[in-house]
């Protein structure tokens, strides 16, 4: 087998083809080309390729929603390159696949640092994004699920993948392929689950969905914020001394709100609350503690 | 990874020398190369040997290496420090390119300069006008250079 031709080390592990011409490159390798020359040619013949495919692991990765953005590639086949996706029926040997989107379900920023990737239904997440959004609708930390499909991904945060790591870690199963022997494998056969918190979250989450109030979550949460925030405004703006310092206003803001979300069940519900009066009996407590 | 593909590209020449150019590192340091071109037969440089600096880039084959002239040359694309102007050193640079491969596209720059994207354009302008001087002067820069 020939070399690569960017390093010249044999391509017998990690070699990844470009689709439209079909020459093939380690996966780094061709990858931190791309970072480089900032447009999406192959190195050996200039035809501009907008797949490519991981041989060993057979998933395609459609390039061209990020022919604009370089970084953004560089930075997700730092984690796609240690995808562990194998096939574990020898008829589903040929099974191909498409990651198509990689950027966050969330926040929607193009694919920059998602580190978190739901097998099941591909989609992917910053971890802080899910992280964030798992505390806001209920404060449960340990455990944290796709918001997509609900695939309960780790019970900690040992289970999802720091930065540091680099990597994407599939940690929910799909049917017919299966993780290869990783940590990640482990941490999908025998996780350290607090049983009642899956069951917990799992039924929180599939209620915020029956609700379709998933996606406008946020919006639900801007408009039970904006009441908390005047309070807090006059407080702060009063000069009253009550509210120091800006971390306090922000410590406030927080704990005021999440009670908020939980006492109107995460849905903005002006007709059924005084949100202005509700935050102004919250915030009067907390304001009791400071002093 | 750049020490290794210099490593292997020098295994490489060592292996299977191109004719009419060689190369190698200088000393110890294996980014610092010199290299020699025969000039082509078929060219004014004939009968020249030319030397040539090479500087590898810490992220090469990502970088293009710095090549120029140690060798004074009358060409349209090379100035008086040596400098080249050829497309696959700057922004036409491709990792899936050698040293090797870059030294020939220099012999056959030598062979066919290019004077619509000259570097000297007063020697481009005699190449284009005077092709019998350009060649006159390239001999006799040759023959007090590069022999």
């Amino acid at each position: 087998m020939d070399g690569c031709p960017i390093c010249f080390e044999s391509l017998s592990r990690g070699a990844c083809r470009l689709v439209e011409c079909g020459h093939k490159y380690h996966f780094n390798c061709i990858r931190r080309w791309h970072y480089h020359s900032k447009n999406l040619q192959c190195p050996t013949c200039r035809i501009t390729s907008r797949h490519l495919e991981d041989i060993e692991r057979k998933v395609t990765i459609n390039l061209a929603q990020f022919s604009d953005a370089n970084l953004a590639i560089s930075e997700i086949t730092a984690q796609v390159g240690s995808l562990e996706i194998r096939s574990n029926d020898a008829q589903q040997e040929e099974t191909r696949w498409t990651l198509e989107a990689l950027n966050c379900k969330l926040c929607g920023e193009p694919s920059v640092r998602t580190n978190v990737f739901c097998q099941k239904c591909h989609t992917a997440y910053h971890e802080i994004c899910l992280r964030t959004l798992h505390l806001e609708v209920g404060d449960f930390s340990r455990c944290v699920a796709c918001c997509n499909c609900h695939q309960i991904f780790g019970s900690s945060s040992r289970e999802l993948p720091s930065y540091r790591e680099r990597s994407t870690r599939l940690l929910v199963e799909r049917p017919g392929l299966h993780a290869a022997e990783t940590q990640t494998h482990r941490s999908v056969r025998a996780p350290a689950l607090d049983g009642f918190e899956v069951v917990q979250s799992w039924r929180l989450l599939s209620e915020l969905q029956q609700q379709h109030c998933l996606l406008d979550l946020s919006e639900h949460k801007r408009k039970i914020q904006a009441h908390v925030r005047k309070v807090l405004n006059s407080h702060y703006a009063k000069g009253s001394g009550a509210i120091a310092t800006k971390d306090q206003y922000t410590e406030i803001n927080k704990i005021v709100s999440r009670n908020l979300y939980r006492i109107s069940d995460n849905r903005y519900q002006p007709d059924k609350f005084d949100y202005d009066i509700e935050a102004l009996r919250l915030i009067a407590i907390e304001l009791r503690k400071i002093e | 990874m750049s020490l290794k593909r210099i490593t292997k590209e020098l295994n490489d020449l060592g292996r299977d020398p191109p004719t009419s150019c060689s190369a190698g590192p200088v000393g110890d340091d294996l980014y610092h190369w010199q290299a020699s071109i025969m000039g082509p037969p078929d060219s004014p440089y004939a009968g020249g040997v030319f030397f040539l600096s090479i500087h590898f880039p810490t992220d090469y084959p990502f970088k293009p290496p710095k090549i120029s002239f140690t060798t004074k040359i009358y060409h349209p694309n090379i100035n008086a420090n040596g400098n080249i102007c050829l497309d696959i050193l700057k922004d036409q640079w491709s990792p899936a390119l050698t040293i090797s491969k870059v030294l020939l596209s220099i012999c056959s720059l030598l062979t066919d300069a290019n004077p619509d994207d000259p570097l000297v354009p007063e020697i481009a302008h005699i190449y284009k006008t005077d092709r019998a001087k350009y060649e006159a002067t390239a001999k006799e820069w040759t023959k007090k250079y590069a022999v």
